[in-house]
């Protein structure tokens, strides 16, 4: 069993962008990486019925989500040569326009962080146990579901 | 050493302050908690006799030995079963592990050998004395220990026992869960997004249900709604297989389709 402390990938409420940008600062020191990936998740004004989301509430089961995430950054170290790796998940109501999922992946080369980083996303959306529920411009709402 | 060569000895005990009657004969899933284990250990062929003050013990059918010296915890039964046992060797389980894996047994039963006067499993560096092998060469210090009060196990395997050896048995924590309270007995059931909402709840305390497929049945009963969704098992914070065996405390949950990112 490994020593290290598991990461939580989850925060409450939306990743602001001067975090983002505190993230990319923050790596000036690593000499060796030539190249950072990043993904922004944006809540999405979808139209459902002709009403309009206004925002996502995010819940979690997050003992199993840590787990599952945990697998996810073990599974992805051991596949590409990675200097690091942040993921940072919303959870909470999430408004149209704000920040939900901040990913970046770091390496020596290009390919390692484009391909880790979309497969993370990948990963994340496919295997972490969060649901999303649509509040519309009436507060009805509907569960979203991932293409 | 070969499970051929041991005999098992049951501690089933005597008071249970908490449970409020006799932890081993407390029924789980339709039989008494002890008959759980003998039914995970009687294929091993193994000699097999029960330590245990209670009567009702005999209906098992495997010799019952009260304690020689009552009133002396874990440590009295054991020395009681080590004094009757016909084997030099011997498996000692606790009757409060219900859900107890023979792979688990057999983990620690082959690193067991002549040498060895005790192989103990150890989960996060924490000793089960109840879940070990004894050899008949502890009854001189078990028996020095009782005499001088010292009744406590973990006392006595780190500095009495005679040639001690810890098994990681990190792999089988759940499975060797003690049932204390009759509430470690539940299963919790978690609801998450759209289950959460048709069954208007998000946490259900069951009495336990022995697998996934009664759980359906008895969820289907009470929640008729939740046949018009789909959903995954999680056992454990693990998707089940179709048809898993739950164990008593399992934490379960219905995941309605993920939806993250």
């Amino acid at each position: 069993m490994s020593e290290k402390k598991r990461k939580n990938p989850f925060v409450e409420g939306p990743v602001a962008p001067d975090f983002i940008a505190s993230v990319i600062a923050k790596h000036h020191t690593q000499a060796d990486a030539g190249a950072h990936s990043i993904f922004l998740g944006q809540v999405r004004a979808d139209v459902v019925e002709g009403k309009t989301v206004r925002a996502i509430e995010y819940t979690a089961y997050p003992e199993m989500a840590l787990e599952a995430y945990h697998e996810i950054r073990e599974a992805i170290f051991a596949k590409y040569p990675l200097h690091c790796l942040h993921v940072h998940h919303s959870l909470g109501t999430i408004a149209v326009g704000e920040i939900c999922l901040f990913v970046m992946t770091t390496s020596r080369h290009r390919a390692a962080a484009i391909e880790a980083c979309t497969e993370i996303v990948e990963r994340i959306k496919k295997e972490l146990p969060v649901w999303g529920k649509e509040i519309l411009e009436d507060d009805a709402h509907q569960w979203k579901t991932n293409q | 050493m070969d499970l051929n060569l041991l005999g098992i000895i049951l501690l089933a005990g005597g008071k249970s302050t908490r449970m409020g009657q006799d932890k081993g004969l407390l029924m789980l899933q339709d039989k008494p908690m002890v008959q759980h284990i003998l039914e995970v250990v009687a294929p091993l062929q193994c000699p097999m006799i029960i330590i245990a003050n209670a009567p009702a013990y005999q209906a098992f059918n495997y010799p019952v030995f009260a304690d020689i010296i009552p009133d002396c915890g874990p440590m009295g039964g054991i020395y009681t079963g080590l004094m009757h046992s016909e084997r030099d060797h011997n498996l000692v389980l606790a009757c409060d592990m219900p859900s107890v894996q023979v792979d688990a047994i057999q983990h620690l039963t082959a690193r067991h050998s002549e040498n060895h006067g005790v192989t103990v499993g150890s989960i996060a560096g924490q000793l089960e004395p109840l879940f070990a092998v004894y050899s008949k060469i502890c009854l001189p210090s078990l028996e020095d220990a009782l005499h001088n009060g010292a009744y406590k196990m973990q006392d006595y395997l780190k500095c009495e026992a005679p040639g001690v050896q810890t098994i990681n048995l990190e792999a089988w924590q759940e499975s060797l869960r003690n049932v204390n309270t009759p509430s470690d007995l539940h299963q919790t059931i978690k609801f998450f997004g759209m289950i959460a909402e048709a069954t208007g709840c998000s946490a259900l305390e069951i009495d336990p249900l022995p697998d996934t497929k009664s759980l359906l049945a008895a969820l289907y009963l009470r929640f008729p709604s939740l046949q018009d969704y789909t959903f995954a098992i999680a056992v454990d914070k693990t998707i089940a297989a179709p048809d898993q065996v739950l164990r008593p405390g399992a934490e379960i949950a219905l995941l309605p389709p993920f939806a993250g990112g």
